[in-house]
Formats: structure tokens, sequence, C-alpha cells
């Protein structure tokens, strides 16, 4: 993969949306064309990974030919090429559920366009370079999801998409409030640039307060601690694959952004670590704990699912909060980050996978409430066998991907000597355990019951969406058995975060000096000449 | 829908000096503020006005094709732009540009400055004329 052609990740997503928007009232043209789409998107997903991983290199490419800190820089590196790799092919199994379960009305519409304008808000996130730029594939995914949210209706799913949306939006005010405060401060939102700032220990003392901010507003998108109460009541009154395409997708782009943002630009800074290295070690503890009891608290399959993702948020915060901790040794902070992003990545896959399960598990029973449901095992055997392996790995059993992701983060807890921590995230582990269990033990173990329960065992509605889980599952179950290659993937990944010199060389080319560039003379004249005068209008 | 004549006989101007000034606007913000999304606006608002007065049916009839349409076409044409230069193997949305020497009496040396940007910049105008069309369109169903 050259270099230019990273924009495909952003280009192709959009391409499926308008190819969808024309073909609105032809259903069937619509389902293969943006298949196609997510197709092509997954090949060139793990190409850019082929290109990236072996040596650690990033590609870089400068929107519109405009040199760094003035244009818009998209730019992949070995994080980014990973989301993007699993993200595009959960994004894909969620398609191919939807497309075999969801009725025509819940198709009708604008789905089609709005599921791949979600897709290119999602993947303009993890490629882009710019923070203003950043913002924007925020707005187009949230656009995007509030569209999908309003889809085949129920009244209480209008009153959650009422909340989400108003929640949304203040984020994003201070979202955008902070991206200006900060471009007064450092005159500049290129990531790699503020990077360089930080990494030279020129951040000025007024900037700190609004870059700590940053916390709130991707801490909102992540659900960490005191700002998860959105979560739980919204996930749930979703249909389930478009619950399993948010969790999915959605709060793991706020981590993501969470790594990039305090891990990579503004982890070299001592000013800003040591006010967020205690907050996200001290959060992340609180946020598993709670989560997890929640989960155990509950009683339907799908608010277990919704409140575990914030459990799981919890873990990714650990292995942040490890790796920015001032007084760690570099090699650990590497093991940390390493082992957050290994989490992400499994925790995208499962979590989704759990989702789409409970959609069947309601297609099957007639309803997710455990009380009322039962007999599954006999019913969809191999439904719960996929939902079985789905949630062992989620719960972290040995040969199963999320115990190397918790594995990893706890080993690096333990060196790092954060006791407290590492206890609270084992005895997490075990309640996780617990609410798995009772949704197995419920829905798939007890005497039949439920609604469907005479009529017939396979439901021609519920056989694609098998196979999507089924390919989900084989993701996790690779994700386990080749841990050591996701590993070393990961590994690769935090190097360059942990010393973004790389990264910042590549973006902003040679010229990484100490002084701020915009009061330097710069050597690509004739661009930034007239850089400035263009951009004016 | 009752509407005045005093508004039927004013929309039988307003709509096409607005139109002709939503193309004024369109030329113009290349290197003068204006450009695609104001220009936009203004089409859009000769539009409305232009449904206000005479009426849904008509502005079905006005239009070539549903303004849904003009969304999607708005964007192809926006995503063409950026892949033109990509085709080209330089990086993604960079912009060409020239001087078209146009005959025209009053000044005869005046060079048009034309730039790939401005067909972009049409996406944009189609998409917010689409945009803001629909948007009230759907808007004053709910209303009637």
């Amino acid at each position: 993969m050259t270099q230019h052609q990273i924009v495909l990740f952003v280009v192709l997503p959009m391409a499926g949306g308008i190819a969808t928007m024309f073909l609105h009232r032809f259903h069937m043209a619509q389902r293969w064309v943006g298949a196609g789409f997510l197709l092509l998107n997954i090949y060139f997903a793990c190409m850019a990974l082929a290109t990236v991983v072996p040596t650690g290199s990033i590609l870089v490419s400068q929107m519109g030919n405009w040199p760094a800190p003035f244009g818009i820089t998209i730019a992949v590196d070995t994080l980014s090429a990973l989301m993007l790799t699993v993200g595009s092919i959960v994004c894909f199994c969620v398609f191919l559920y939807c497309v075999c379960q969801f009725d025509r009305d819940q198709q009708g519409g604008f789905f089609h366009p709005m599921f791949h304008m979600l897709m290119l808000g999602v993947q303009w996130s993890f490629i882009t370079g710019d923070f203003f730029n950043l913002f924007v594939a925020f707005e187009i995914m949230l656009m995007a999801s509030y569209a999908i949210f309003c889809i085949g209706t129920s009244k209480a799913q209008m009153k959650q998409a009422y909340k989400y949306v108003l929640l949304n939006l203040l984020g994003s005010t201070m979202f955008v409030t902070c991206l200006g405060l900060i471009y007064g401060q450092l005159g500049t939102l290129n990531m790699a640039d503020i990077t360089r700032i930080a990494m030279a220990d020129q951040l000025p003392k007024t900037s700190i307060p609004i870059l700590v901010m940053m916390v709130l507003v991707f801490g909102g998108k992540t659900a960490i601690f005191p700002l998860w109460y959105w979560l739980p009541d919204t996930y749930h009154t979703l249909p389930s694959a478009i619950g399993g395409l948010f969790a999915g997708l959605l709060t793991k782009v706020g981590a993501y952004v969470m790594i990039r943002v305090f891990v990579m630009m503004l982890g070299t800074s001592q000013a800003i670590t040591e006010i967020v290295a205690p907050f996200l070690l001290v959060t992340a503890g609180i946020t598993m704990f709670l989560g997890v009891l929640g989960a155990v608290s509950m009683h339907t399959v799908r608010r277990i699912l919704s409140i575990h993702i914030i459990s799981q948020v919890g873990y990714m915060l650990m292995g942040m909060g490890l790796a920015i901790t001032i007084g760690v040794k570099p090699e650990i902070k590497e093991l940390a980050v390493a082992g957050a992003i290994f989490f992400i990545l499994h925790n995208m896959v499962v979590k989704c996978c759990l989702f789409l399960c409970s959609g069947l598990m309601i297609e099957h029973a007639g309803d997710d409430d455990l009380g009322k449901i039962g007999g599954l095992l006999k019913r969809a055997p191999w439904l719960a066998t996929l939902f079985m392996i789905a949630a062992l790995s989620l719960a972290g059993l040995p040969p199963l991907s999320g115990f190397f992701g918790k594995w990893v983060l706890l080993s690096a807890g333990f060196r790092s000597e954060h006791y407290i921590v590492v206890s609270i995230a084992v005895l997490t582990s075990l309640f996780t355990l617990l609410s798995m269990l009772k949704i197995w033990s419920y829905g798939f173990w007890s005497p039949a019951q439920g609604k469907h329960v005479d009529k017939p065992q396979i439901l021609p509605r519920t056989v694609g969406g098998t196979w999507a889980i089924a390919l989900l599952v084989l993701m996790s179950l690779s994700m386990g058995f080749g841990a050591q290659k996701y590993y070393s993937m990961c590994a690769t990944a935090a190097k360059s975060l942990i010393d973004p010199s790389a990264y910042v060389r590549a973006v902003l080319g040679e010229r990484n000096t100490p002084k701020r560039v915009l009061n330097n003379p710069v050597s690509h004249k004739t661009h930034v000449q007239s850089a400035p005068e263009k951009i004016s209008h | 829908m009752c509407t005045s004549v005093i508004l039927k006989v004013g929309a039988r101007m307003i709509v096409p000096l607005s139109l002709v000034f939503a193309v004024f606007i369109y030329f113009k913000g290349h290197q003068t503020p204006g450009g695609g999304f104001v220009a936009g606006l203004v089409a859009a608002v000769a539009l409305i006005v232009h449904r206000m007065s005479f009426g849904t049916q008509s502005l079905r009839r006005m239009l070539p094709f549903s303004e849904r349409y003009f969304i999607a076409i708005g964007l192809t044409l926006a995503l063409g732009t950026g892949f033109g230069a990509f085709a080209q193997g330089l990086p993604f949305l960079t912009s060409a540009h020239g001087y078209l020497h146009l005959p025209t009496t009053i000044n005869q040396d005046y060079n048009f400055e034309w730039a790939s940007v401005m067909a972009f910049d049409l996406g944009v105008f189609m998409v917010v004329a689409g945009v803001v069309v629909g948007m009230i369109d759907v808007l004053t169903k709910e209303v009637q």
C-alpha cells in the first residue's frame, strides 16, 4: 500500500454511502453493493496492516498537498492499522447480521447510507492526524448514529435517543471549545505538532487545564466512571445488531482516541501526566468494579451486556493510566499500552459478538428477560456454543482472547507495583464470569420456556445471523490461539506510542526542531507561503 | 395551503433573482467571501419561496429530480474532485488551477481563474441546497 492510498479508508465508506443513497429504492442492490464496499475495505485494511507492521513504518498523506502543520494530515501507524482491520471486520459482520435479520422497515429509508457513513466517521477518526478533523469525524459518526438510533423506533428507544443526542451534543460542544482554546494557546491543532511541543516540554502553563479537560470529553464518549450514566440506559433499547455496532465500535473509538491523545501526544509532558495518570488509574478501578456489579445485578441479557461495556472500559483505562504514570520503566509502559490495545481489539470483537447473540436469543425465545426464557441450549445448539465461547472469552479464560489482554495488563500492573488496581481487576474478572454464567444458566441451561418454544427449531432468518456470529467467534479464537502474533503487533504499536518521535518525524518531516514551526522559515517554500492566504477564505 | 397573491407575484421576481444571485456568489467565492455553501443556502431560499407560494407539486415539477438525489450527486462531485488528484498519484484533494481568457467587452485582458476546487464547491452547493430543501419539506409535512 502506498502512502496516498490510505485516504481510501475515508473514500471507500463514503463511496459506499453515496452508492447506496442512489440505490435507496432497490433493496437487493443496496445490500450487495454495500457488502462489496465493506469487503474492499477489509482488504485495504489488511494491506495497510501488512505494510505497516513489519517495519513499524508510518504512512502519511497530506490532504490537498498542504504541508503538515497547516493542512490536514492523515496518518496510519500500527495502532491505526490494527484498529482499522478489526473495526472493518466487525463492521462487516454486523452488516451481514443486519441484512439477514432486519425486516424491510428497519432496513428501509436510509439505513444503508447511514451505516456506511457511520463507518466513514469511525475509520476517519482512526486515521486522522489533526485534532479539528477528529472533531469532524466524531460529528459524522454521531450524526449517522443518531439516524441509525431512530430506525425501527419504539417509544422507549426514542426517549433514550433524546438523552443520547443531548449528551453527545454537550460533549461535542465541550470538545470544540477545548479545540478553540488549544488552538489559541499552541497555534496548531496538528497532532504531531502538539506531540512535538509536548516532547520539547514547551506547553504553556495555561494550556494544561484545557488539555486535561479533554479527559472529560473523551471520557464521556468512552463511558468512564463519573460520565457513564448515559450508556446503560441507551444501548439496551437498541435493536441488538445496532447495539453491537455501537458497543463494538463507538465506545472503542473513544478509547482509541484516549490512547492517541494521552499516551502519544501528551504522555511525554510531565505536567499533564501527573494530573491525568492518577485520575485514570482511580477511575479505571471504580469503572470496572461498579460496571461489573451493575452487570451482576441486572436480569436482562441486553442490559447485562450494556453495563458490561463500562466495566471493560476500565481495563483499557488501567493500561493507559499505567503507561503514563511517572516513574514506571519504559518497558513496563510499553507492556501496559500493548495490553490496552490488545484488550480494545479483543473487546471490539467479543462485545459485538455477544450483542449479536442476544439478538438471536430474542429471535428464538421472544424476549431477553432471563426470567422468561430458557432451554435455548436444546433449541439452538450452535448459538449456545458460540455464545459460550464468546462469554468465556469476555471473562478471560485461558486459551481465549480475553485472557491474554488481561494477563498483559495485570503483569504490567504487578511489575509497576500498582497492587490495588490489579486486585480490583482480578476480582472484576470473577464477577464477569459470574454474570456470563448467569446468562448461560438462565437462558440456555434452564428448562425450556418462552413465547416461541413450540415453533420450528431452525428459523431461516437466524441462519445468516449465526454465520455473522460464527465469523466473530472465529476472529476471537484466532486472537486467542495466535495471541503471540497479535501481541507482537500490539507491542510494535505500543513502542511507537511511548516514543512518538518517529510519528512526529513522519508527519512534520525533518524540520522537527524544538522551535515553534509557525515562527520558523520552512523548507517547503512554495506551498507554505501560499498556504495561509489560501486557507483564509 | 393558502398563499396570498402578493407572495405569488413577488415569488416570480424573487425566485429567478435569487437563483442568479446564488450562481454569482458561487463564482465569486473562489477568491472573495462567498462559495458553494452560501450559494447553496441562497438557492435553497429561492426554492423554498417557490414552494411557499406555488406548493410542493410545483416545486417537484421544477426540479429535475428529488432533492435527495441532489445530496447524493453533490457528494459524488465532491468525492470525485478529490479522487481526480488521487488517480494521478498526488495526495487526495490536491487542487489544480489555471487561467482562462474570456472575451469580455469591458475588460479586455480579464483572465478567469479556474480551479478544480470549483467542482468540489459545486458539490457543496448541491448538498446544501438539497439538505435544506429536504429538511424544510419534512418539517412542514410534520406541521401540516
